[in-house]
């Protein structure tokens, strides 16, 4: 048979040339577009470099990073962000459970409740903070005229700190509640059938059954999605500064607008680096945990 | 039993109600928004229904602003950066799939990072490369910038394809006397045809959705896309919010178009990628 040894020449012929040929398009534009300025933000997160003083430009080290560390306006920023995005995937997880739970059952009419659960996540990024921040206007918003109907007095609620957080964190699970439902449906539906069917046959009840036989199943599913959600929730920058602008106050400052901030506002690009650079290394870190539970939930790296 | 069979859809459709009120709601009131007259959107308590329905906002839009610029402008970056997208990422995923090769393991999880790292952090780099290119104020800088962040995801999502469909099939085909470049478009491509297309759909919508690089790469009305079209109308008609809320509605649109033609194979399409949420 000569077919074996061809087959070794096709996968060799395969690896050196055509493994070369077939990146080399992708990691031009990624090296440039992406590797490029990496590096470039990296240098620059070491310098002193403020657009209009270009006369104190200077080579600085590591002050940058001293300075980020005990700098309140990023602790208050990172504060904001682990209260956005703890509050917001917290929530995304529980309802998004709650979704998928319902999506899963076959009833006459799930096609639309399925097709229009989907709604939000379709609806571009600035609409939705758009259409939320209509929602929320203190005199003419339709929020408050609801409470008002029932007798609650209305919230001036982009205006304050608490409430302008509340906001941002609603607006986020609502762009955020479809992929994340759709994400929890598909790991339902690869538990075994027979595994809830036993459970039904063993007379559980429906939350028993939850509890004790679901949610165990779902449990890695549940893990990564929500690590996905935490790293996209921490990189939401259009809605928040749409909605808030990162206002009232600085009450809703999350790091990513922070960094955009303190380059486009302050002109101060050095310093932006440097925010910049801890962020990647946060961002790097989560994904390093998301990788493991692919690699766990035997998606791995390795085909 | 019987119990069940007559309480479980009533609770099923009650919350299901509960969920899509909080889902589509907002989609309706952008609706009925727009098609108010100017009167109408400062009345107290607002009405739920537009008393006096009007495509008067829509028309005004259409004669004052430069919608249809910002639409077709929308639409070339979105069509050009989901071609290009799709391609190189369909050879990408396809190499990262099958071929062994050194570093393959680290360069996967680097793309993967990348997939996670927002724009807005490269902005400034971007902006000089952009410019250093003499690329700004043009759509090559933007089609540019939005490929190369829809890639890391497109790749993963089309790895993910090529790693399901077996290999032996390849093997055949290159039995039978098939080159390289035959095996891969006559068995592979065809092959990763709906992968193929839910990446497309990815790359699209991500497209449609970009703002910072669009708001920072142009300068003029000339180029902007509808985004930040609609963006800057918040300074201009501050608030005419049945103007701004025709607007969102005419962003939103094209995007849902691009669902509904597509959305059987992109739902499947999503489960098998690695997602950016």
């Amino acid at each position: 048979m000569t077919q074996p040894r061809k087959l070794t020449r096709f996968w060799r012929i395969q690896t050196s040339t055509q493994a070369f040929l077939f990146l080399t398009p992708a990691l031009l534009l990624l090296g440039l577009v992406l590797l490029y300025p990496l590096l470039n933000t990296l240098w620059l997160s070491l310098q002193h470099k403020v657009l209009i003083r270009p006369d104190r430009d200077a080579f600085v080290g590591a002050r940058n990073y001293i300075k980020a560390f005990v700098d309140p306006r990023i602790r208050a920023a990172a504060l904001h962000t682990v209260v956005f995005t703890v509050g917001s995937v917290g929530l995304k997880v529980v309802f998004g459970m709650m979704g998928a739970l319902l999506l899963n059952v076959n009833m006459r009419g799930a096609g639309w409740v399925r097709s229009l659960y989907m709604l939000p996540w379709l609806v571009p990024s600035i609409v939705a903070s758009l259409v939320w921040r209509w929602i929320f206007h203190d005199q003419f918003g339709i929020a408050n005229a609801m409470l008002q109907s029932i007798g609650v007095p209305a919230v001036n609620w982009l205006g304050q700190d608490a409430t302008a957080m509340v906001a941002v964190i609603l607006v986020d699970i609502w762009r955020g509640l479809p992929l994340m439902t759709l994400l929890l449906l598909a790991g339902l539906q690869m538990i075994p059938r027979e595994t809830i069917e036993a459970a039904m046959i063993d007379g559980a009840q429906a939350i028993q059954r939850f509890w004790r036989v679901i949610l165990p199943q779902m449990r890695p599913t549940l893990i990564m999605a929500g690590t996905l959600s935490l790293i996209g929730t921490f990189n939401s920058f259009n809605i928040v500064y749409v909605l808030t602008g990162g206002g009232p106050a600085h009450a809703t400052e999350i790091l990513v607008t922070r960094v955009f901030r303190v380059a486009f506002q302050n002109f101060n690009f050095g310093y932006a680096g440097t925010l910049a650079v801890l962020i990647i290394v946060l961002i790097t870190l989560l994904t390093s945990v998301y990788n493991r539970l692919l690699n766990e939930s035997g998606e791995e790296v390795q085909a | 039993m019987k119990r069940r069979k007559f309480w479980f859809p009533v609770l099923w459709w009650a919350s299901a109600l509960l969920f899509l009120a909080f889902l589509v709601f907002p989609v309706l009131w952008m609706l009925s928004t727009s098609l108010k007259p100017s009167s109408e959107i400062f009345h107290t308590p607002p009405h739920w229904i537009p008393e006096h329905p009007t495509l008067h906002a829509f028309t005004t839009l259409w004669q004052r602003g430069n919608f249809l610029r910002y639409l077709t402008n929308s639409l070339l970056i979105a069509l050009a950066t989901t071609g290009i997208a799709v391609v190189v990422s369909s050879m990408a995923g396809y190499a990262f799939a099958r071929l062994p090769f050194r570093g393959r393991k680290s360069v996967l999880f680097g793309i993967l990072t990348a997939q996670m790292i927002p724009g807005v952090l490269f902005l400034l780099p971007i902006f000089v490369l952009i410019k250093q290119l003499g690329l700004l104020n043009t759509y090559a800088g933007l089609i540019l910038a939005n490929v190369a962040f829809s890639l890391p995801f497109a790749i993963w999502m089309m790895y993910g394809f090529y790693k399901h469909i077996p290999a032996e099939l390849e093997e055949a085909a290159w039995v039978d006397g098939a080159g390289v470049g035959g095996t891969f478009f006559r068995v592979v491509l065809p092959m990763g045809l709906p992968g193929l297309s839910s990446c497309a759909v990815f790359c699209f919508l991500n497209s449609w959705d970009e703002f910072v690089f669009a708001l920072s790469l142009t300068t003029g009305d000339e180029l902007r896309t509808m985004p930040v079209g609609l963006f800057h109308f918040v300074g201009q008609y501050g608030i005419e919010w049945n103007y701004l809320m025709a607007g969102a509605v005419l962003v939103t649109i094209p995007a849902m178009l691009f669902f509904a033609l597509f959305q059987k194979r992109l739902l499947s399409g999503f489960a098998a990628g690695a997602v950016k949420g």
